[in-house]
């Protein structure tokens, strides 16, 4: 046996040079063409059609314009919030607001307070917000894996290992044969299809206002306006009947749900901004149970709009909804109404 | 942490790395490391888990000092009892609580039992055998009892051999771990040949392959065809080797890159000539666990035909046990048995100092391998009785179809080459070429899809074939070529197949990553 005494940090280098080298194309690839849009500022994220994060594209929008607009008013939820129109809300408050979404996929109670503390941090005017949640959301689980949910890394501040993780877990997926195996195709031939139930592409035609970060749907709008049965026959919506009771949640509202929840108010409360937490309702006609509907009463009051026993006749017609979850702005503009003419 | 991961690949850099550094003096300070470094191991399943281990040491070690000290089989007795008590009762309340509930139900006796939720800790199974086998070793004065407890808790906790062996002997580990060991390139070298063997059999073969399994196993009893039972049941046989191999070749890399050489615990099983030989190259650790203080304290084969049978039949009984808490398990060991004890008695030869396994074998070994994988069959099957069904309509008669198409093949080979000895070579490589692609039809048949992805057919082929080049052995267990640049081309080639399959995720998409010994 070889007594060598050669150092183990030079084997160690050599290993991981040599493990590093077949990387080497996929880190250039993702650092390259970036499809997922994460590693720097894009211009127009959604005009390929490649899925993106939408934490990260509300992000870039804030940190692009807020120099030159001064934003103080903010339309905080999930993609359910996304399609609140920002032109009807400016009308319910004062006038020289400056409002934009500053909404994720997929945003649970815990990430809604992250953006809110991001808010806190960064904006020298905050006078507004609208939050727009619904039973639907306090499901929703934290430290989801999947990339459309990832909370953006600034939202927590300056943390290398958090934003580490999260380019790696981009670069990961990238880097799969799923997601090569609709990308590759599309990047030579440009047809858009997604293979092996990956969704790498984005379901809905999304046309996009950067200013206030704003998503909107007119293709689909006037499909709905054209031919409603044409457009439901490949968009199922189940809506409830008339007369469906209502039912529970199965699960009520965690502590750590409810610390969320205080310390929302507490920013609220602190930076004394007038606020509506609107609570919409959902197709499966789920309600809060009454002690988390008494909570949130007694800390948000009269700011606290619960309408999930509310819009029965709107929850009927198949026609507010894009899908099972996604209501159309002509919707979320009844419910903005009811919000802020009720107090 | 998993062994197929980065941050275990960055953990252990970071311990090799300070394992070696200039301040690492003595054995003492090695150790210190290497114990905390396993507990940050251990705990990052867990954080639980160390009371437990840390009890199983403080106790083991207490005892044998014991037993040096005031030679009173109490100890010994206290101490088995004390480690078996706590693996049953993490391991098997449950199971015998329920068991005992259905038999008092069954006799008239309606019970309210108990029933815990407990979590399984991971290794527990091996290094509660670990300590006993230390406990009995000290008994038996074959070593003298460890006195330095850094020293003892490292021997029970080291983290490349902890959560799924190979189980070491004291006589054998602790002298390697009291050592300073300095760094010596050629056992990095081989130690990383081992890690990228093992990287390479479980992640580009055992998963793929683990995925197919469950397809066919877990879709529901009427699921599957007949072929594709048998498929499946193939590639659960070559999933659990390359699965627990791979661990253990990992394991074992880990450990020779740190100067310590651990027991090979896996002697190329796929090339047994019988059952009995088998047992010999499976799990080895395992088995002379159970044969040095299960087998032979009985009486092993020197009292008589039926003691000899019984002390088998208790020997598997365990090892079944031992696997897991459900009668599956069980009846997986009373089968084991019974074939070893049949061939026992048929005289078979179980090829102990024999040469390693020639091609003339090949009807021997394919026989060998059928009983392999009717028995794991009923290993992987939860339901008993279905995975016996299976077995009798699909595996068996399979089995005993290509052992007969063998053994008129080999027949015919030999002919040929009687007549044509020059073309022995080419033959050879020619019928290993055709097996290949008749696997590789078949599974295309079997499950139409594109075809690189049954890439994992060649693969396994591929491993297989290493082994089979270096069953005589030889210390590498994949054929190195005297040149240089082959040698890293060669490791190139294992580290891309790795990328495929664990990083790029080329499918049969992998549907769990962890290894299945795990759980025992």
């Amino acid at each position: 046996m070889s007594t060598s005494l050669k150092s183990p940090y030079i084997f160690l280098l050599k290993v991981a040079l040599l493990a590093l080298i077949p990387l080497l194309p996929a880190i250039l690839f993702h650092v390259i063409f970036d499809p997922y849009k994460v590693l720097r500022s894009h211009d127009d994220y959604f005009g390929d059609g490649l899925g993106v994060n939408k934490g990260v594209v509300t992000l870039d929008a804030f940190r692009r314009n807020n120099a030159a607009t001064d934003y103080d008013s903010f339309i905080i939820g999930s993609s359910i919030s996304c399609y609140y129109p920002v032109g009807e809300w400016l009308k319910y408050l004062p006038e020289g607001a400056r409002g934009m979404h500053f909404d994720s996929s997929g945003q649970s109670v815990h990430t809604a307070r992250l953006f809110l503390e991001y808010l806190d941090r960064e904006c020298d005017s905050l006078n507004n917000v609208l939050i727009v949640m619904s039973p639907y959301i306090f499901g929703i689980k934290d430290n989801s894996e999947s990339l459309p949910l990832l909370v953006p890394p600034a939202i927590y501040g300056n943390d290398f290992c958090r934003s580490l993780r999260f380019h790696y877990k981009f670069f990961r997926e990238l880097s799969t044969y799923g997601y090569c195996a609709s990308l590759i195709p599309w990047l030579i031939s440009g047809v858009k299809e997604d293979k092996l139930d990956q969704h790498i592409f984005e379901q809905q035609p999304i046309v996009y206002s950067r200013a206030i970060n704003e998503e909107s749907i007119p293709e689909w709008d006037a499909e709905i306006a054209a031919d409603p049965a044409k457009f439901y026959a490949t968009h199922t919506v189940e809506v409830p009947d008339r007369n469906d009771p209502y039912r529970e949640m199965e699960t009520p509202l965690t502590e750590e749900q409810r610390n969320d929840f205080r310390k929302i108010h507490e920013i609220l409360n602190k930076r004394k901004v007038d606020f509506r937490l609107v609570l919409s309702p959902t197709l499966s006609l789920e309600v809060l149970t009454d002690s988390d509907d008494a909570f949130l009463k007694s800390l948000f009051g009269a700011g606290y709009i619960n309408l999930t026993r509310d819009f029965r006749e709107e929850l009927a017609d198949q026609t507010n909804f894009y899908d099972g979850v996604h209501y159309r702005p002509v919707l979320a503009e009844k419910y903005m109404r009811k919000a802020y003419e009720s107090r | 942490m998993e062994f197929n991961s980065f941050a275990y690949a960055a953990f252990f850099a970071i311990v090799i790395a300070l394992y070696y550094a200039p301040f690492m003096r003595t054995a003492v300070r090695q150790n210190a490391l290497v114990l905390a470094a396993s507990y940050a191991f251990y705990g990052a399943w867990d954080w639980r888990f160390l009371g437990l281990i840390m009890l199983t040491t403080v106790s083991t070690y207490l005892s044998a000092l014991a037993i040096a000290n005031r030679r009173h089989k109490g100890w010994l007795v206290a101490n088995i009892v004390l480690n078996l008590g706590i693996l049953g009762l993490f391991k098997y309340f449950n199971f015998f609580s329920d068991n005992i509930a259905w038999l008092l139900k069954w006799m008239g006796w309606e019970v309210d039992w108990v029933f815990i939720e407990i979590l399984l800790p991971v290794g527990i199974s091996f290094y509660t055998f670990q300590a006993i086998g230390y406990t009995i070793d000290v008994w038996r004065k074959e070593i003298q009892p460890e006195r330095n407890l850094l020293f003892f808790a490292t021997f029970i906790a080291y983290f490349p051999q902890l959560v799924a062996g190979p189980i070491e002997r004291a006589g054998r580990l602790l002298p390697q771990l009291k050592r300073l060991n300095v760094w010596q390139n050629s056992d990095a070298t081989a130690g990383m040949r081992l890690i990228l063997w093992g990287m390479l059999k479980k992640v580009a073969v055992a998963d793929p392959c683990g995925t197919v399994v469950a397809a066919y196993f877990d879709a529901g009893p009427n699921y599957p065809t007949i072929v594709q039972v048998y498929v499946g049941a193939l590639c659960f046989a070559i999933q659990i080797y390359c699965d627990f191999s791979g661990y253990c070749d990992i394991a074992q890399g880990s450990a020779r890159i740190m100067g310590v050489r651990l027991t090979d615990n896996f002697l190329r099983p796929f090339f047994s000539r019988s059952f009995l030989e088998l047992w010999h190259r499976w799990h080895v650790s395992l088995m002379r666990w159970f044969t040095n203080y299960v087998y032979i304290p009985l009486g092993g084969s020197r009292c008589g035909r039926w003691r000899t049978m019984r002390n088998i039949m208790i020997v598997f009984l365990l090892s079944g046990l031992w696997h897991g808490a459900a009668w599956g398990f069980i009846w997986w060991g009373v089968l084991c048995g019974v074939i070893y004890i049949v061939e026992k008695l048929a005289g078979v030869s179980n090829y102990k100092n024999a040469a390693p396994p020639q091609a003339r074998d090949a009807v021997r070994i394919f026989a060998t391998f059928s009983l392999f994988v009717i028995v794991f069959t009923i290993f992987r099957v939860p339901d008993t009785l279905l995975a016996i069904r299976w077995i009798a309509t699909s595996v068996l008669p399979i089995s005993i179809i290509l052992l007969g198409l063998l053994s008129v093949a080999v027949f015919c080979f030999r002919k040929l080459v009687y007549w044509q000895p020059k073309l022995h070579r080419m033959l050879q490589f020619m019928v290993v070429l055709i097996a290949i692609a008749v696997l590789f039809v078949v599974g295309a048949i079997v499950a139409p899809q594109p075809v690189w992805f049954h890439l994992y057919y060649f693969v396994a082929a591929m491993v297989l074939l290493c082994e089979w080049r270096t069953r005589g052995g030889v210390k590498c267990p994949f054929p190195l070529s005297r040149s240089r640049s082959w040698r890293y081309a060669t490791y190139m080639l294992f580290y891309l197949l790795i990328l495929t399959y664990g990083f790029f995720q080329l499918p049969p998409l992998v549907s769990e990553t962890s290894f299945v010994y795990f759980q025992f």
